[in-house]
Protein backbone atom coordinates (compact mmCIF):
# COMPACT_ATOMS: atom_id res chain seq x y z
CA UNK A 1 0.00 0.00 0.00
CA UNK A 2 1.56 3.32 -1.03
CA UNK A 3 1.65 6.45 1.08
CA UNK A 4 -1.16 8.15 -0.88
CA UNK A 5 -3.48 5.19 -0.43
CA UNK A 6 -2.78 5.11 3.29
CA UNK A 7 -3.41 8.85 3.48
CA UNK A 8 -6.68 8.52 1.54
CA UNK A 9 -7.77 5.71 3.84
CA UNK A 10 -6.97 7.72 6.95
CA UNK A 11 -8.77 10.79 5.61
CA UNK A 12 -11.64 9.00 3.90
CA UNK A 13 -14.44 10.93 5.68
CA UNK A 14 -16.27 12.73 2.89
CA UNK A 15 -17.27 15.60 5.16
CA UNK A 16 -14.14 16.60 7.08
CA UNK A 17 -11.38 14.76 5.12
CA UNK A 18 -9.51 14.55 8.40
CA UNK A 19 -10.48 11.13 9.77
CA UNK A 20 -11.15 7.65 8.51
CA UNK A 21 -14.68 6.56 7.68
CA UNK A 22 -16.41 4.79 10.57
CA UNK A 23 -17.84 1.52 9.24
CA UNK A 24 -18.98 0.04 12.55
CA UNK A 25 -22.67 0.86 11.94
CA UNK A 26 -22.67 0.69 8.16
CA UNK A 27 -20.02 -1.05 6.02
CA UNK A 28 -20.64 1.50 3.26
CA UNK A 29 -20.25 4.52 5.55
CA UNK A 30 -18.27 7.42 4.07
CA UNK A 31 -18.23 9.50 7.28
CA UNK A 32 -15.96 9.50 10.28
CA UNK A 33 -17.43 8.87 13.73
CA UNK A 34 -17.73 12.59 14.60
CA UNK A 35 -19.21 13.63 11.25
CA UNK A 36 -21.48 10.63 11.32
CA UNK A 37 -22.89 11.69 14.71
CA UNK A 38 -23.25 15.22 13.39
CA UNK A 39 -25.16 13.98 10.33
CA UNK A 40 -27.36 11.70 12.40
CA UNK A 41 -28.26 14.77 14.46
CA UNK A 42 -28.88 16.92 11.41
CA UNK A 43 -30.61 19.95 12.97
CA UNK A 44 -34.33 20.60 12.79
CA UNK A 45 -35.00 24.20 11.73
CA UNK A 46 -35.71 26.41 14.77
CA UNK A 47 -38.69 27.99 12.96
CA UNK A 48 -40.56 24.71 13.35
CA UNK A 49 -40.72 25.16 17.13
CA UNK A 50 -42.85 28.35 17.31
CA UNK A 51 -45.02 27.04 14.47
CA UNK A 52 -45.53 23.77 16.33
CA UNK A 53 -46.38 25.66 19.53
CA UNK A 54 -48.90 27.84 17.72
CA UNK A 55 -50.52 24.81 16.10
CA UNK A 56 -50.56 23.03 19.43
CA UNK A 57 -52.30 25.96 21.10
CA UNK A 58 -54.92 26.15 18.34
CA UNK A 59 -55.43 22.39 18.43
CA UNK A 60 -55.80 22.27 22.22
CA UNK A 61 -58.38 25.06 22.04
CA UNK A 62 -60.23 23.21 19.26
CA UNK A 63 -60.29 20.05 21.40
CA UNK A 64 -61.99 21.97 24.21
CA UNK A 65 -64.85 22.72 21.79
CA UNK A 66 -64.96 19.19 20.44
CA UNK A 67 -67.32 17.47 22.92
CA UNK A 68 -70.16 19.87 22.11
CA UNK A 69 -69.52 19.63 18.37
CA UNK A 70 -69.44 15.86 18.59
CA UNK A 71 -72.69 15.74 20.57
CA UNK A 72 -74.30 18.03 18.00
CA UNK A 73 -73.04 15.86 15.16
CA UNK A 74 -74.24 12.70 16.89
CA UNK A 75 -77.67 14.29 17.19
CA UNK A 76 -77.54 15.50 13.57
CA UNK A 77 -76.59 12.03 12.35
CA UNK A 78 -79.04 10.07 14.50
CA UNK A 79 -82.01 12.45 14.65
CA UNK A 80 -84.32 10.20 12.64
CA UNK A 81 -83.46 7.17 14.77
CA UNK A 82 -84.13 9.17 17.93
CA UNK A 83 -87.49 10.26 16.54
CA UNK A 84 -88.32 6.66 15.64
CA UNK A 85 -87.67 5.90 19.32
CA UNK A 86 -90.37 8.35 20.40
CA UNK A 87 -88.17 11.39 21.03
CA UNK A 88 -89.54 13.81 18.43
CA UNK A 89 -89.94 16.94 20.57
CA UNK A 90 -86.71 16.38 22.47
CA UNK A 91 -84.76 15.73 19.27
CA UNK A 92 -86.11 18.83 17.51
CA UNK A 93 -85.44 20.93 20.59
CA UNK A 94 -81.85 19.69 20.87
CA UNK A 95 -81.32 20.11 17.15
CA UNK A 96 -82.52 23.68 17.47
CA UNK A 97 -79.99 24.26 20.26
CA UNK A 98 -77.31 22.81 17.98
CA UNK A 99 -78.42 25.21 15.23
CA UNK A 100 -78.05 28.04 17.74
CA UNK A 101 -74.49 26.94 18.47
CA UNK A 102 -73.71 26.65 14.75
CA UNK A 103 -75.60 29.56 13.19
CA UNK A 104 -73.51 29.39 10.01
CA UNK A 105 -74.31 25.76 9.35
CA UNK A 106 -76.86 25.56 6.56
CA UNK A 107 -76.88 21.77 6.77
CA UNK A 108 -78.03 21.80 10.40
CA UNK A 109 -80.74 24.35 9.68
CA UNK A 110 -81.94 22.40 6.64
CA UNK A 111 -82.08 19.21 8.70
CA UNK A 112 -84.03 20.97 11.42
CA UNK A 113 -86.57 22.35 8.94
CA UNK A 114 -86.83 19.06 7.04
CA UNK A 115 -87.46 16.98 10.16
CA UNK A 116 -89.93 19.51 11.54
CA UNK A 117 -91.88 19.40 8.28
CA UNK A 118 -91.67 15.63 7.85
CA UNK A 119 -93.06 15.08 11.34
CA UNK A 120 -95.79 17.70 11.09
CA UNK A 121 -94.31 20.32 13.44
CA UNK A 122 -95.15 23.23 11.17
CA UNK A 123 -94.81 26.03 13.70
CA UNK A 124 -91.36 24.81 14.61
CA UNK A 125 -90.45 24.45 10.93
CA UNK A 126 -91.59 28.00 10.16
CA UNK A 127 -89.66 29.37 13.13
CA UNK A 128 -86.52 27.43 12.16
CA UNK A 129 -86.76 28.50 8.55
CA UNK A 130 -87.07 32.18 9.49
CA UNK A 131 -84.40 32.05 12.17
CA UNK A 132 -81.71 29.85 10.64
CA UNK A 133 -82.19 29.81 6.88
CA UNK A 134 -83.02 33.39 5.99
CA UNK A 135 -80.26 34.88 3.83
CA UNK A 136 -78.32 31.62 3.48
CA UNK A 137 -77.25 30.36 0.06
CA UNK A 138 -78.52 26.87 -0.77
CA UNK A 139 -77.85 24.35 -3.49
CA UNK A 140 -80.51 24.11 -6.21
CA UNK A 141 -81.84 20.81 -4.85
CA UNK A 142 -82.08 22.01 -1.25
CA UNK A 143 -83.53 25.33 -2.40
CA UNK A 144 -86.24 23.42 -4.28
CA UNK A 145 -87.06 21.39 -1.17
CA UNK A 146 -87.23 24.46 1.03
CA UNK A 147 -89.48 26.26 -1.46
CA UNK A 148 -91.75 23.20 -1.41
CA UNK A 149 -91.91 23.36 2.39
CA UNK A 150 -92.45 27.10 2.30
CA UNK A 151 -95.43 26.62 -0.03
CA UNK A 152 -96.95 24.13 2.40
CA UNK A 153 -96.37 26.52 5.30
CA UNK A 154 -97.84 29.42 3.36
CA UNK A 155 -100.98 27.42 2.63
CA UNK A 156 -101.14 26.29 6.26
CA UNK A 157 -100.86 29.81 7.68
CA UNK A 158 -103.14 31.33 5.01
CA UNK A 159 -105.79 28.81 6.05
CA UNK A 160 -105.30 29.63 9.72
CA UNK A 161 -105.56 33.35 8.88
CA UNK A 162 -108.83 32.79 7.01
CA UNK A 163 -110.28 30.92 9.98
CA UNK A 164 -109.01 33.54 12.40
CA UNK A 165 -110.68 36.25 10.29
CA UNK A 166 -114.02 34.43 10.57
CA UNK A 167 -113.55 34.04 14.29
CA UNK A 168 -112.74 37.75 14.67
CA UNK A 169 -115.83 38.73 12.67
CA UNK A 170 -118.10 36.60 14.81
CA UNK A 171 -116.94 38.00 18.13
CA UNK A 172 -117.63 36.54 21.56
CA UNK A 173 -121.33 37.30 21.81
CA UNK A 174 -122.43 35.35 18.70
CA UNK A 175 -124.81 32.44 19.30
CA UNK A 176 -122.59 29.29 19.34
CA UNK A 177 -124.92 27.38 17.02
CA UNK A 178 -124.94 30.21 14.51
CA UNK A 179 -121.15 30.54 14.83
CA UNK A 180 -120.79 26.82 14.13
CA UNK A 181 -122.94 27.11 10.99
CA UNK A 182 -120.99 30.12 9.69
CA UNK A 183 -117.69 28.41 10.47
CA UNK A 184 -118.72 25.22 8.73
CA UNK A 185 -119.87 27.14 5.64
CA UNK A 186 -116.54 28.95 5.55
CA UNK A 187 -114.68 25.66 5.89
CA UNK A 188 -116.71 24.14 3.06
CA UNK A 189 -115.80 27.14 0.87
CA UNK A 190 -112.14 26.86 1.78
CA UNK A 191 -112.20 23.16 1.04
CA UNK A 192 -112.77 23.99 -2.63
CA UNK A 193 -109.80 26.36 -2.70
CA UNK A 194 -106.61 24.50 -3.76
CA UNK A 195 -104.48 27.25 -2.23
CA UNK A 196 -105.73 26.36 1.23
CA UNK A 197 -104.18 23.66 3.43
CA UNK A 198 -106.72 20.87 3.12
CA UNK A 199 -105.72 18.71 6.14
CA UNK A 200 -106.36 21.66 8.46
CA UNK A 201 -109.77 22.28 6.86
CA UNK A 202 -110.69 18.61 7.28
CA UNK A 203 -109.57 18.71 10.88
CA UNK A 204 -111.85 21.68 11.62
CA UNK A 205 -114.69 20.17 9.62
CA UNK A 206 -114.42 17.16 11.94
CA UNK A 207 -114.74 19.46 14.95
CA UNK A 208 -117.98 20.90 13.56
CA UNK A 209 -119.52 17.60 12.48
CA UNK A 210 -122.32 16.19 14.60
CA UNK A 211 -122.34 12.68 13.19
CA UNK A 212 -119.60 10.38 14.64
CA UNK A 213 -119.08 8.68 11.27
CA UNK A 214 -118.66 12.02 9.54
CA UNK A 215 -116.30 13.07 12.33
CA UNK A 216 -114.14 9.99 11.74
CA UNK A 217 -114.29 10.39 7.98
CA UNK A 218 -113.13 14.03 8.22
CA UNK A 219 -110.25 13.10 10.49
CA UNK A 220 -109.22 10.33 8.11
CA UNK A 221 -109.25 12.85 5.24
CA UNK A 222 -107.09 15.11 7.40
CA UNK A 223 -104.63 12.28 8.01
CA UNK A 224 -104.52 11.45 4.30
CA UNK A 225 -103.12 14.95 3.70
CA UNK A 226 -100.94 15.05 6.79
CA UNK A 227 -100.20 11.60 8.23
CA UNK A 228 -98.22 13.23 11.03
CA UNK A 229 -101.07 15.24 12.53
CA UNK A 230 -100.80 13.91 16.07
CA UNK A 231 -103.86 15.81 17.28
CA UNK A 232 -106.03 14.30 14.54
CA UNK A 233 -104.65 10.83 15.31
CA UNK A 234 -105.33 11.24 19.03
CA UNK A 235 -108.83 12.60 18.34
CA UNK A 236 -109.55 9.65 16.10
CA UNK A 237 -108.31 7.30 18.82
CA UNK A 238 -110.59 9.01 21.33
CA UNK A 239 -113.55 8.72 18.95
CA UNK A 240 -112.90 4.98 18.52
CA UNK A 241 -112.58 4.57 22.28
CA UNK A 242 -115.95 6.25 22.80
CA UNK A 243 -117.38 3.83 20.25
CA UNK A 244 -116.00 0.94 22.26
CA UNK A 245 -113.26 0.04 19.74
CA UNK A 246 -110.48 0.02 22.31
CA UNK A 247 -107.94 -1.78 20.11
CA UNK A 248 -108.59 0.66 17.25
CA UNK A 249 -108.10 3.53 19.67
CA UNK A 250 -104.89 1.99 20.99
CA UNK A 251 -103.44 1.64 17.49
CA UNK A 252 -103.87 5.38 16.82
CA UNK A 253 -102.41 6.36 20.17
CA UNK A 254 -99.49 4.03 19.60
CA UNK A 255 -98.83 5.58 16.20
CA UNK A 256 -98.42 8.94 17.92
CA UNK A 257 -96.37 7.52 20.77
CA UNK A 258 -94.08 5.81 18.29
CA UNK A 259 -92.75 9.26 17.37
CA UNK A 260 -93.35 11.13 20.64
CA UNK A 261 -93.70 9.05 23.74
CA UNK A 262 -94.75 12.00 25.89
CA UNK A 263 -97.43 13.41 23.55
CA UNK A 264 -100.09 14.53 26.03
CA UNK A 265 -103.28 13.58 24.15
CA UNK A 266 -102.03 10.14 23.20
CA UNK A 267 -100.74 9.50 26.75
CA UNK A 268 -104.10 10.60 28.14
CA UNK A 269 -105.80 8.19 25.71
CA UNK A 270 -103.53 5.34 26.80
CA UNK A 271 -104.23 6.20 30.45
CA UNK A 272 -107.97 5.84 29.86
CA UNK A 273 -107.51 2.56 27.99
CA UNK A 274 -105.40 1.20 30.85
CA UNK A 275 -108.02 2.32 33.35
CA UNK A 276 -110.76 0.62 31.35
CA UNK A 277 -108.66 -2.56 31.40
CA UNK A 278 -108.39 -2.31 35.18
CA UNK A 279 -104.66 -1.49 35.09
CA UNK A 280 -104.84 1.46 37.44
CA UNK A 281 -101.12 1.85 38.15
CA UNK A 282 -100.24 1.81 34.47
CA UNK A 283 -103.05 4.29 33.89
CA UNK A 284 -101.52 6.57 36.50
CA UNK A 285 -98.11 6.45 34.80
CA UNK A 286 -99.66 7.43 31.46
CA UNK A 287 -101.80 10.17 33.02
CA UNK A 288 -98.81 11.56 34.88
CA UNK A 289 -96.73 11.61 31.68
CA UNK A 290 -99.54 13.44 29.88
CA UNK A 291 -99.83 15.95 32.73
CA UNK A 292 -96.07 16.57 32.89
CA UNK A 293 -95.87 16.89 29.12
CA UNK A 294 -98.72 19.36 28.64
CA UNK A 295 -101.14 19.93 31.54
CA UNK A 296 -103.15 22.40 29.47
CA UNK A 297 -103.97 19.89 26.70
CA UNK A 298 -107.64 18.98 26.37
CA UNK A 299 -108.93 17.02 29.40
CA UNK A 300 -105.41 16.09 30.55
CA UNK A 301 -106.01 17.50 34.05
CA UNK A 302 -109.47 15.86 34.27
CA UNK A 303 -108.05 12.48 33.35
CA UNK A 304 -105.17 12.85 35.79
CA UNK A 305 -107.65 13.81 38.51
CA UNK A 306 -109.88 10.80 37.80
CA UNK A 307 -106.97 8.37 37.73
CA UNK A 308 -105.40 9.79 40.88
CA UNK A 309 -108.76 9.25 42.62
CA UNK A 310 -109.05 5.74 41.21
CA UNK A 311 -105.60 4.99 42.67
CA UNK A 312 -106.65 6.36 46.07
CA UNK A 313 -104.33 9.36 45.87
CA UNK A 314 -106.86 11.78 47.26
CA UNK A 315 -104.40 14.43 48.37
CA UNK A 316 -102.81 14.73 44.93
CA UNK A 317 -106.28 14.62 43.37
CA UNK A 318 -107.35 17.55 45.53
CA UNK A 319 -104.30 19.51 44.38
CA UNK A 320 -105.23 18.97 40.72
CA UNK A 321 -108.82 19.93 41.49
CA UNK A 322 -107.61 23.16 43.04
CA UNK A 323 -105.31 23.76 40.07
CA UNK A 324 -108.27 23.37 37.72
CA UNK A 325 -110.34 25.80 39.76
CA UNK A 326 -107.46 28.30 39.76
CA UNK A 327 -107.16 27.96 35.99
CA UNK A 328 -110.85 28.80 35.60
CA UNK A 329 -111.82 25.31 34.40
CA UNK A 330 -113.50 23.70 37.42
CA UNK A 331 -114.40 20.03 37.50
CA UNK A 332 -117.34 19.26 35.19
CA UNK A 333 -120.56 17.74 36.50
CA UNK A 334 -120.15 14.22 35.16
CA UNK A 335 -116.50 14.14 36.28
CA UNK A 336 -117.70 15.04 39.76
CA UNK A 337 -120.35 12.31 39.47
CA UNK A 338 -117.58 9.80 38.67
CA UNK A 339 -115.49 11.03 41.59
CA UNK A 340 -118.54 10.68 43.86
CA UNK A 341 -119.06 7.11 42.64
CA UNK A 342 -122.41 7.94 41.04
CA UNK A 343 -121.28 6.59 37.64
CA UNK A 344 -118.71 3.97 36.69
CA UNK A 345 -115.51 4.45 34.72
CA UNK A 346 -117.01 2.51 31.78
CA UNK A 347 -120.11 4.69 31.83
CA UNK A 348 -117.93 7.77 32.00
CA UNK A 349 -115.51 6.87 29.20
CA UNK A 350 -117.53 4.63 26.89
CA UNK A 351 -120.79 6.55 26.67
CA UNK A 352 -121.60 8.45 23.51
CA UNK A 353 -121.17 11.71 25.39
CA UNK A 354 -117.99 10.63 27.10
CA UNK A 355 -115.16 13.15 27.35
CA UNK B 1 -52.74 15.65 -11.59
CA UNK B 2 -54.29 15.66 -15.04
CA UNK B 3 -54.33 19.45 -15.48
CA UNK B 4 -50.78 20.61 -16.34
CA UNK B 5 -49.25 22.63 -13.53
CA UNK B 6 -52.01 21.72 -11.10
CA UNK B 7 -49.64 19.45 -9.18
CA UNK B 8 -47.32 22.37 -8.46
CA UNK B 9 -50.25 24.57 -7.43
CA UNK B 10 -51.56 21.86 -5.09
CA UNK B 11 -48.06 21.42 -3.68
CA UNK B 12 -47.78 25.15 -3.01
CA UNK B 13 -51.20 25.22 -1.33
CA UNK B 14 -50.40 22.16 0.76
CA UNK B 15 -46.75 22.97 1.46
CA UNK B 16 -47.01 22.29 5.23
CA UNK B 17 -47.78 18.66 4.37
CA UNK B 18 -44.62 18.40 2.28
CA UNK B 19 -42.54 19.92 5.09
CA UNK B 20 -44.01 17.45 7.59
CA UNK B 21 -43.42 14.58 5.12
CA UNK B 22 -39.71 15.46 4.89
CA UNK B 23 -39.54 16.07 8.60
CA UNK B 24 -40.92 12.56 9.15
CA UNK B 25 -38.14 11.09 7.00
CA UNK B 26 -35.63 13.07 9.02
CA UNK B 27 -37.12 11.98 12.36
CA UNK B 28 -36.97 8.33 11.34
CA UNK B 29 -33.38 8.76 10.15
CA UNK B 30 -32.46 10.17 13.55
CA UNK B 31 -34.34 7.45 15.44
CA UNK B 32 -32.66 4.74 13.35
CA UNK B 33 -29.22 6.44 13.42
CA UNK B 34 -28.97 7.07 9.69
CA UNK B 35 -26.82 10.11 8.79
CA UNK B 36 -28.64 12.86 6.93
CA UNK B 37 -26.72 14.95 4.40
CA UNK B 38 -29.33 17.42 3.27
CA UNK B 39 -32.99 18.22 3.87
CA UNK B 40 -35.17 20.37 1.63
CA UNK B 41 -38.48 20.85 3.40
CA UNK B 42 -40.15 22.63 0.52
CA UNK B 43 -39.27 24.11 -2.82
CA UNK B 44 -41.08 24.86 -6.04
CA UNK B 45 -39.86 22.08 -8.27
CA UNK B 46 -39.81 18.36 -8.66
CA UNK B 47 -39.47 16.89 -6.11
CA UNK B 48 -41.02 19.55 -3.88
CA UNK B 49 -38.97 18.30 -0.94
CA UNK B 50 -36.44 15.62 -0.21
CA UNK B 51 -34.06 14.17 2.36
CA UNK B 52 -30.61 12.98 1.31
CA UNK B 53 -29.45 10.32 3.71
CA UNK B 54 -27.03 7.44 3.88
CA UNK B 55 -28.14 4.21 2.27
CA UNK B 56 -28.71 1.36 4.66
CA UNK B 57 -28.18 -2.37 4.38
CA UNK B 58 -30.88 -3.01 6.96
CA UNK B 59 -34.20 -3.56 5.11
CA UNK B 60 -36.24 -2.69 8.20
CA UNK B 61 -34.55 0.71 8.48
CA UNK B 62 -35.07 1.39 4.78
CA UNK B 63 -38.70 0.37 5.09
CA UNK B 64 -39.32 2.52 8.17
CA UNK B 65 -37.59 5.58 6.75
CA UNK B 66 -39.52 5.29 3.48
CA UNK B 67 -42.92 4.73 5.08
CA UNK B 68 -42.35 6.93 8.14
CA UNK B 69 -44.22 9.90 6.62
CA UNK B 70 -47.29 7.73 6.16
CA UNK B 71 -47.37 7.08 9.92
CA UNK B 72 -46.39 10.55 11.10
CA UNK B 73 -48.46 12.54 8.59
CA UNK B 74 -51.49 10.35 9.24
CA UNK B 75 -51.25 10.60 13.04
CA UNK B 76 -50.50 14.32 13.02
CA UNK B 77 -53.22 14.98 10.43
CA UNK B 78 -55.78 13.08 12.51
CA UNK B 79 -54.68 14.89 15.66
CA UNK B 80 -55.08 18.31 14.04
CA UNK B 81 -58.18 17.62 11.96
CA UNK B 82 -60.27 15.63 14.43
CA UNK B 83 -61.49 18.57 16.56
CA UNK B 84 -62.42 20.67 13.52
CA UNK B 85 -63.73 17.87 11.28
CA UNK B 86 -67.33 18.17 12.50
CA UNK B 87 -67.72 21.97 12.20
CA UNK B 88 -65.82 22.18 8.91
CA UNK B 89 -66.66 18.96 7.07
CA UNK B 90 -70.10 18.14 8.44
CA UNK B 91 -71.62 21.47 9.41
CA UNK B 92 -69.68 23.36 6.71
CA UNK B 93 -68.98 26.36 8.91
CA UNK B 94 -66.38 28.40 7.09
CA UNK B 95 -66.31 31.54 9.21
CA UNK B 96 -64.17 30.38 12.15
CA UNK B 97 -60.63 31.32 11.07
CA UNK B 98 -58.66 29.25 13.62
CA UNK B 99 -60.73 26.19 12.66
CA UNK B 100 -60.15 26.89 8.97
CA UNK B 101 -56.42 27.21 9.60
CA UNK B 102 -56.33 23.87 11.40
CA UNK B 103 -58.41 22.23 8.69
CA UNK B 104 -56.06 23.50 5.96
CA UNK B 105 -53.04 22.35 7.94
CA UNK B 106 -54.56 18.95 8.73
CA UNK B 107 -55.66 18.36 5.16
CA UNK B 108 -52.28 19.42 3.80
CA UNK B 109 -50.52 17.02 6.13
CA UNK B 110 -52.86 14.12 5.35
CA UNK B 111 -52.63 14.72 1.61
CA UNK B 112 -48.88 14.16 1.78
CA UNK B 113 -49.04 11.05 3.94
CA UNK B 114 -48.51 8.69 1.05
CA UNK B 115 -44.82 7.85 0.45
CA UNK B 116 -43.61 9.28 -2.86
CA UNK B 117 -42.43 7.31 -5.87
CA UNK B 118 -38.95 8.44 -4.81
CA UNK B 119 -39.47 6.66 -1.50
CA UNK B 120 -40.67 3.58 -3.38
CA UNK B 121 -37.58 3.82 -5.61
CA UNK B 122 -35.37 3.78 -2.51
CA UNK B 123 -37.11 0.64 -1.28
CA UNK B 124 -36.69 -1.01 -4.70
CA UNK B 125 -32.95 -0.23 -4.76
CA UNK B 126 -32.15 -0.94 -1.14
CA UNK B 127 -34.47 -3.90 -0.51
CA UNK B 128 -35.68 -5.59 -3.70
CA UNK B 129 -32.47 -5.20 -5.71
CA UNK B 130 -30.11 -5.64 -2.77
CA UNK B 131 -28.45 -9.06 -2.97
CA UNK B 132 -27.63 -8.94 0.74
CA UNK B 133 -31.30 -8.78 1.71
CA UNK B 134 -33.09 -12.10 2.25
CA UNK B 135 -36.16 -13.25 0.37
CA UNK B 136 -38.51 -12.82 3.35
CA UNK B 137 -38.06 -9.01 3.72
CA UNK B 138 -38.37 -8.73 -0.06
CA UNK B 139 -41.70 -10.60 -0.02
CA UNK B 140 -42.95 -8.33 2.77
CA UNK B 141 -41.77 -5.12 1.12
CA UNK B 142 -42.98 -5.87 -2.41
CA UNK B 143 -46.73 -5.34 -1.81
CA UNK B 144 -46.03 -2.14 0.12
CA UNK B 145 -43.95 -0.84 -2.79
CA UNK B 146 -46.81 -1.81 -5.11
CA UNK B 147 -49.23 0.11 -2.91
CA UNK B 148 -47.01 3.16 -2.94
CA UNK B 149 -46.95 3.15 -6.75
CA UNK B 150 -50.72 2.57 -6.80
CA UNK B 151 -51.12 5.53 -4.45
CA UNK B 152 -48.98 7.66 -6.77
CA UNK B 153 -51.24 6.73 -9.70
CA UNK B 154 -54.32 7.28 -7.48
CA UNK B 155 -53.18 10.79 -6.64
CA UNK B 156 -53.96 11.65 -10.29
CA UNK B 157 -57.56 10.97 -9.31
CA UNK B 158 -57.27 12.88 -6.03
CA UNK B 159 -56.82 9.72 -3.96
CA UNK B 160 -54.70 11.73 -1.54
CA UNK B 161 -57.59 14.14 -1.01
CA UNK B 162 -60.08 11.27 -0.61
CA UNK B 163 -57.73 9.67 1.90
CA UNK B 164 -57.48 12.96 3.81
CA UNK B 165 -61.27 13.39 3.94
CA UNK B 166 -61.86 9.78 5.01
CA UNK B 167 -59.22 9.88 7.73
CA UNK B 168 -60.42 13.29 8.94
CA UNK B 169 -63.87 11.93 9.78
CA UNK B 170 -62.57 8.61 11.13
CA UNK B 171 -62.49 9.55 14.82
CA UNK B 172 -65.71 11.68 14.84
CA UNK B 173 -67.55 8.87 13.05
CA UNK B 174 -66.22 6.24 15.45
CA UNK B 175 -67.12 8.37 18.44
CA UNK B 176 -70.61 8.93 17.03
CA UNK B 177 -71.18 5.21 16.58
CA UNK B 178 -69.96 4.34 20.10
Amino acid sequence: MDEQTIFDELCSCEMCRQAPADKTENPHSRLCRRCREQAIHYPFPWIFLPIALAVLALTVFAYTQMPKDLADYRLYATAETEIEHGMLYDTLSQLEQAAQRHPDSTDLAVRLVTLSMDYGCYDFAAYSMNTYLTGKSLSDTVYGEMIHYQNILNRYYDTLDELQAVSDQLGDDTDPELAAVIFKEKLQDLEKDPDMYQPLIWYYLAQFSEDPEEYKSCLLRCLEGNPMDFTAMSDLGTRLRRDGDLEGARSYYEQVLHYEKTEALACRGMAILSLLNGEKEEALTWAQTAYESNPDAVYVRDTYLVILSENGKTQEAEQIKQEMADAGTPVEEDTQALLNGEITVREYYLEEEAL
Amino acid sequence: MIIPGLGIIVSIITFPGIAVHELAHQIFCRLLRIPVFKVVYFRIGNPCGYVEHEASEDPLKVFLISTGPFLINTLLGILILTPVAVPILKFREYTNLPNLALAWLGFSILMHAFPSTGDAGNMVRQILKNKNVGIFPKILAAPVIGLIYAGAIGSIFWLDLVYAAAVAMLIPNLLTIL
